[in-house]
């Protein structure tokens, strides 16, 4: 009673050990493993990059065509959500921890401004667009502070 | 029964196992009150699963250790086989939960977080100040119609919008330093590497907009931004406005213009970078301009750099020149003053909000540090 006792944990435990979440899946080989994540990684990065600079690149956010200014935040808002929910390679930890927040409050403080110019609230917009600079900045900050530590490749 | 648990059990169990144990976070139709809720909400959800990767990988490598244990005791090689098999993924797991412990520990995170909290406090105590000083003015307007008090009312007016003007100046100044000194660095890496990018996307045929068919001037600009950064940065520090930069140095009107079109060729390139993501042509012809290590680690982080940088310069540049430009006015409509201290008083209330948000991303911070040390101090 006591080894089907014990075997029946046994079993119990192995089942409860949660699964690794599907974007960690990877196939058999180490190497090729992390190779896989490198890549899926950078891809990841790379559509973020061009989608922050989009909108870090419209010149008044305020003016801007709302219809654009909303295609520009919600595909930041897609990259960011597929960043979120990946696994990023053991080599690119540090890069991917600092970056993610900041790219985040990024795809925030956008989405604030597209809801105030959305409902008319100007007092709303000039709070929005003062965040979306700063973000922007510390944004760029934090891509400082990597460089100056040399864990930028 | 001791060995084989019935199938069914074990397949729906198993499939239990591998539900996703959190739901995505930050989805775009996931209802949040604010953009900043919906940010908070997320940022604390991702500190949640930090945590629990790192607890629950930890408890999975003891609890296979102690099961080994038991099996051995128990004389049961089979079950003993069974763990190891299982072990190796729980090590890998483990492997990465520790790597996401020491990085979010380190001394480089706790700084970089410190920092953060540092300059939401130094905003939201710039708001404040600001919304109380206009609040206080428009206060003071409403009593005062007319005389001398009036007239002391507007004379406090034009003082603080004064010094409000030099203090937008001095941030923008800053602002404006700090990008095209990083920009200078930056772009001595990635004019070379464009030039060759360049050269290699032409000989593949993938620069299908054609946004690097003339690199050169990308290139030529991006030189032209190291050329005049030094001269026109000093122009800048030593106090001159940007008007007069403009006119006194004929480098600053260059450097601009040049920096505009940095500005566009590295919004080309990262489009370029982000479009057919597993062309594999593609990723050859970078592998061969940034060299195999780079093509896969860290471009987008030169090219972030380097594109936030030629924004924040234009940007800078474009706001020290409006306000340089506009003539102090003195508004004393009541409407207009009532929508300024709204105004202010929005902006404040907002920053209050980041500052409490850099603070919690401290005690989480925090948290994960508690518990790292926890797990170090378990195994000694």
């Amino acid at each position: 009673m006591k080894v089907r006792g014990f075997v029946h944990a046994v079993v119990c435990s192995l089942m409860l050990w949660p699964a690794v979440p599907a974007s960690a899946q990877q196939p058999a080989g180490q190497r090729d493993k992390e190779l896989d994540e490198m890549v899926s990684n950078e891809l990841l990065w790379e559509e973020a990059t061009a989608s922050v600079l989009v909108i870090a690149n419209m010149p008044d956010t305020a003016a801007a065509p709302l219809d654009e200014l909303k295609a520009a935040q919600a595909r930041l808002e897609r990259a960011v959500v597929r960043l979120i929910n990946s696994r990023p390679p053991a080599s690119q930890l540090q890069t991917h921890l600092v970056l993610l927040p900041a790219v985040q409050e990024v795809t925030a403080a956008a989405r604030a401004v597209v809801d105030a110019r959305t409902a008319a609230d100007e007092a709303a917009l000039a709070s929005s667009q003062a965040w979306l600079d700063d973000s922007l900045s510390q944004l760029a900050v934090a891509l400082r502070q990597l460089r100056q530590a040399g864990i930028q490749n | 029964m001791t060995r084989r648990a019935p199938v069914a059990l074990l397949v729906l169990l198993t499939a239990g196992c591998l539900l996703p144990a959190r739901p995505a976070a930050l989805l775009a139709e996931e209802p949040c009150p604010s953009s900043e809720a919906c940010l908070s909400k997320s940022l604390d959800r991702n500190w949640q699963q930090y945590y629990d990767l790192i607890e629950q990988a930890w408890a999975d490598k003891q609890k296979a250790a102690a099961l080994i244990l038991r099996a051995q005791a128990a004389g049961r090689q089979d079950i003993v086989d069974a763990i190891k098999e299982k072990q190796v993924k729980i090590e890998e797991r483990w492997a990465f939960a520790d790597a996401v412990a020491h990085t979010l520990t380190s001394p480089f995170f706790k700084d970089y977080l410190e920092r953060q909290r540092e300059e939401a406090v130094r905003v939201r105590s710039a708001a404040s100040e600001n919304a109380r000083k206009e609040t206080d003015l428009y206060h003071r307007l409403e009593k005062s119609t007319i005389g001398p008090e009036r007239d002391g009312v507007i004379r406090d007016i034009s003082g603080y919008e004064k010094e409000g003007k030099e203090l937008r100046e001095t941030f923008y100044r800053d602002g404006f330093m700090v990008s095209l000194s990083t920009l200078k660095e930056s772009s001595e890496l990635l004019s070379s590497n464009w030039a060759n990018m360049s050269k290699w996307l032409a000989s593949y045929n993938l620069d299908e907009s054609g946004a690097f068919k003339g690199a050169e001037p990308y290139v030529f600009a991006m030189n032209a931004v190291v050329f005049s950064a030094h001269s026109s940065a000093e122009a800048v520090h030593a106090g001159m406005g940007v008007q007069e930069a403009s006119q006194k140095d004929h480098n600053f009107e260059a450097l601009l213009e040049a920096t505009r079109g940095v500005a566009g060729g590295t919004l080309h390139m990262a489009e370029l970078l982000a479009r057919s993501p597993t062309d594999p042509l593609k990723r050859e012809a970078m592998e061969k301009a940034f060299g195999a290590s780079a093509a896969r680690a860290g471009i987008y982080t030169n090219v972030l750099a380097v594109g936030l940088d030629t924004v924040l310069t234009v940007a800078a540049t474009d706001r020290l020149k409006q306000s340089e430009a506009r003539q102090l006015h003195i508004e004393t409509d009541d409407a207009h003053w009532r929508a300024r201290v709204d105004t202010s008083g929005r902006i404040a209330h907002d920053a209050a909000m980041r500052e409490d948000r850099a603070n919690r991303q401290i005690e989480h911070q925090q948290q994960v540090e508690a518990l790292y040390k926890k797990i170090q101090e378990g195994t000694k």
